[in-house]
């Protein structure tokens, strides 16, 4: 595969990976966001 | 009779259960119809702490809420749905247990408020199930007494039947029910027994129930026909009703009453901002005073006595089966040794110990056949691709990354079973109860015991938990150290460090190692709180009274824990495949680009030639200098491209500020990517060594990896003072920002949590500076 195709695709995960990181950190625990869905125990919540 | 099947789990319409926050300053709310006009029937259950509701809840909604065999584990109303059976479906509202509707605490005024309709963002429920503890009837029927008045259809359900009927109490529901005129459904919650009969109860409950005539004081009576024309007068439109009123149980009376026994709430608050209706009730409490009449314990002997008549109308108390005398007898020997102040705190400290060897013993040949599957998946998965980006960020970024975290799943596995056994045993709720006693030295609560043991799964449910306590200072205080409990993020970390390090030292050692490093979080935790209530005690503040209902011991129910190890390992893995899977992307790009310039690369990789040829001696074949050469330059080049990455400058530019803790720029990036998840330490690492070894075909194990990794000058850049510096790191550093969040979110701004972040991370620091030089000049 050349490495041109190679690098669009990393580009792609990788931008990709950054918008849903963003998109998860920024939706507020408050509407069961990142703090509510990442820790192991959120149903004590 | 009991109804003998569970109903058929059903999937519910697409509205799902959700949690929603409170606001516990919320305004009340403005009269709603929302209650009347909702299509769907709401429905609130309200009950003592640890009487079963969420038991119910679960059983009639079919989801899987957090239960256990100790009080407080609801600090948040749940909602979720029912479906009754005429194919109509209910809203079920799981409130947090409550001894009163005159809320303690926090989660005590969640419940409160809502069945009081004073919450703007939750209508009053159409119908209130009680849940009372068949076995503790007489205190769970003074919430009941209080339900009463809210003037909402209530449906009893009478749960822990099976418990009573052991300690030889025979509750007649029928006579119950028609001494209290209220639908009285026997249940066995976590058995689902009776569930159907409560659902047809609940859609057939529509008929507000009468007030009993509280047996009061006369001149209590009289003084209530005083205060009520002043509040119809003083008040006009809340109360309806003339103040001529034979049962005296109109809402006028029951105001009154609450007025002069000091109860609280928004409608009462405005009652008593009337300077008439002020002023009258100052004048009543006056004649009550001279006649040595406490309006609140008037009102509690009242309700007590009322509830004496129903007691003694519906339970039959029958002599106990020996058995059961016998499980009794051996339930107090074990109390008297488990909750002996030195034996008992010593049997803990086994019992723990136990439980971070036994994570070391099976969990380590768990971790390596783990370990070496997804190396081995990861080589043949991707032998196709040639060498280029793509196959690097495959390998060296996400399987290699992602591994790192996946292989600590026994780890996080085993810890929750022993919890979960140890919880649903009922040692847990004894525990707290032995902790109390230290608890209250450091200026904490016996309450704070359950949101800090919480925390060493997460610190956020922990965090949340101390709703339950009422003292703002002891819950500021516990907030404050609930992250130094090590949480299950830290896990991985810990194991990865332990097990490089001290693996020959044998499982003993490394699950002392892991004691320690939870008990130095306590120890942490205990100072801080000590510091934090200094203030409080020199002012001569006293900590509250602890009072806790030590539940039944009783055999684990393995369904319960083989959810919570399930549940566990669903949000571990759910992790490692979402955030720690996008961030150890994020990492690789960071960690391979921009690269370095070739002039760069071809310097180092010259230099590393020479540095394998000068090293090479004369019996050294030609073909194995070449291979050596090959390799060297290589992985030099690739070292290059590392520190001239975006990672490897951010790391070289903090490396002067970690160097004393005996840390590198390689640790350094690690620790920042840590920042958003303490595991991501692992998956940083590995990529960061993956990387740096570009000649391996297969994913490098990381702990061989960091265990060899040399400076330039052939000196290890870890040792084993390094692992326990780094170790003491991540015990106190406040790493966490989601805890940040919920911390602002808890305690009302952005103070707390920054004084947790700075000082957090300060004594980190000099924790791990202290270890690190102080070992080096001891010589390790």
């Amino acid at each position: 595969m050349p490495d041109w195709i190679q690098h669009a695709i990393v580009a792609v995960i990788v931008l990709t990976c950054l918008i849903l990181l963003i998109r998860r950190f920024r939706r507020s625990p408050r509407h069961g966001g990142k703090a509510c869905d990442s820790c192991p125990s959120r149903d004590r919540h | 009779m009991l109804a003998p099947t569970l109903p058929t789990p059903q999937k519910p319409p697409p509205v799902p259960a959700k949690f929603k926050m409170p606001d516990l300053l919320a305004p009340p709310a403005a009269a709603t119809a929302a209650a009347s006009s909702s299509p769907i029937r709401r429905v609130a259950l309200a009950g003592n702490p640890n009487a079963g509701k969420t038991t119910v809840f679960n059983a009639l909604t079919g989801l899987r809420q957090k239960v256990a065999n100790y009080p407080g584990i609801t600090v948040e109303k749940k909602t979720g749905r029912a479906r009754l059976a005429d194919g109509t479906w209910l809203e079920v509202l799981d409130l947090p247990g409550t001894y009163s509707l005159e809320p303690q605490s926090p989660d005590e005024a969640i419940a409160a408020t809502i069945l009081r309709d004073q919450r703007e963002d939750t209508p009053a429920p159409d119908v209130v199930i009680a849940v009372v503890d068949a076995s503790n009837l007489a205190r769970n029927l003074f919430l009941v007494s209080q339900l009463l008045e809210l003037g909402l259809p209530i449906v009893v359900a009478l749960n822990m039947m099976d418990v009573a009927e052991r300690q030889g109490l025979t509750v007649d529901p029928v006579a119950l029910s028609e001494a209290l005129h209220l639908p009285v459904i026997p249940i066995i919650g976590h058995q689902g027994k009776g569930i159907d009969a409560l659902k047809t109860a609940i859609a057939t409950a529509s008929a507000v129930p009468p007030l009993p005539a509280w047996n009061l004081p006369e001149a209590l009576w009289e003084e209530l026909h005083r205060l009520t024309p002043i509040l119809l007068e003083h008040a006009p439109g809340a109360f309806p009703e003339t103040p001529v009123d034979p049962s005296r149980t109109a809402p006028v009376f029951i105001a009154a009453r609450r007025l002069l026994a000091a109860e609280t709430g928004p409608l009462l608050k405005k009652l008593h901002e009337n300077p008439h209706v002020s002023a009258a009730l100052a004048a009543s409490l006056e004649r009550l005073a001279a006649l040595k009449i406490d309006p609140m314990q008037a009102d509690i002997v009242a309700r007590y006595g009322w509830i004496d008549t129903l007691v003694t109308a519906a339970v039959v108390t029958t002599p106990v089966a020996p058995g059961a005398r016998a499980q009794k007898r051996w339930s107090e020997r074990l109390d008297a040794v488990l909750l002996h102040p030195i034996a008992g705190l010593a049997i803990f400290a086994v019992v723990m110990a136990g439980v971070f060897v036994t994570i070391f013993t099976i969990a380590g040949p768990l971790n390596d056949a783990f370990s070496d599957a997804i190396s081995w998946l990861g080589a043949v998965g991707f032998s196709g691709l040639d060498g280029g980006p793509l196959r690097s960020l495959l390998l060296d970024g996400i399987v290699a990354g992602v591994a790192s975290v996946v292989v600590f799943v026994p780890q996080i596995a085993l810890l929750f079973l022993c919890l979960g056994i140890l919880e649903d045993s009922g040692y847990l709720a004894r525990a707290a109860f032995l902790m109390d006693r230290l608890l209250a030295k450091v200026g904490l609560h016996g309450k704070s015991f359950i949101p800090l043991l919480s925390s060493f799964a997460c610190a956020i449910p922990g965090i949340m938990a101390t709703r339950t306590i009422d003292s703002r200072r002891e819950r500021l205080g516990t907030i404050l150290v609930a992250p130094f409990m090590s949480c299950s993020a830290r896990l991985p970390v810990y194991a990865l460090l332990i097990g490089a390090f001290f693996a020959s030292a044998g499982p003993l050692v490394q699950g002392g190692l892991l004691l320690g490093c939870y008990a130095l979080g306590i120890a942490a935790a205990a100072v801080v709180a000590w510091a934090f209530g200094l203030r409080a005690r020199r002012r001569g503040e006293r900590g509250s009274t602890f009072i806790l209902e030590l539940p039944t011991y009783k055999r684990p129910q393995a369904s319960l824990v083989a959810w919570q190890v399930w549940n566990g390992c669903k949000a571990f893995l759910t992790k490692a495949g979402t955030t720690i899977f996008c961030l150890t992307v994020l990492i690789w790009a960071a960690c391979t680009y921009p690269g370095a310039p070739d002039a760069a690369r071809t310097t180092a990789a010259d230099q590393a030639e020479q540095f394998v040829r000068t090293a090479a001696t004369a019996e050294t074949q030609p073909h194995e200098v070449d291979a050596a050469i090959a390799t060297a330059r290589t992985n030099a080049e690739a070292q290059t491209d590392l520190e001239h990455s975006i990672a490897g400058r951010l790391g070289h530019l903090i490396e002067p500020a970690i160097e004393p803790l005996g840390f590198d720029w390689k640790i350094g990036v690690g620790l920042v990517g840590a920042f958003a998840a303490r595991e991501v330490f692992n998956s940083t690492l590995a990529v960061i060594y993956n990387l740096g070894a570009r000649d391996a075909d297969d994913i490098t194990d990381l702990s061989t990896a960091i265990r060899t990794d040399r400076r330039a000058d052939g000196t290890l850049i870890w040792r084993p003072l390094t692992a326990v510096s780094l170790l003491v790191w991540f015990v106190l550093a406040m790493q966490c920002i989601s805890t940040t969040a919920v911390v602002r979110r808890e305690t009302g701004g952005w103070t707390w949590p920054m004084i947790q972040l700075v000082g957090m991370n300060i004594m980190a620091y000099i924790a791990s500076l202290i270890v690190f030089q102080g070992g080096r000049w001891l010589g390790y």
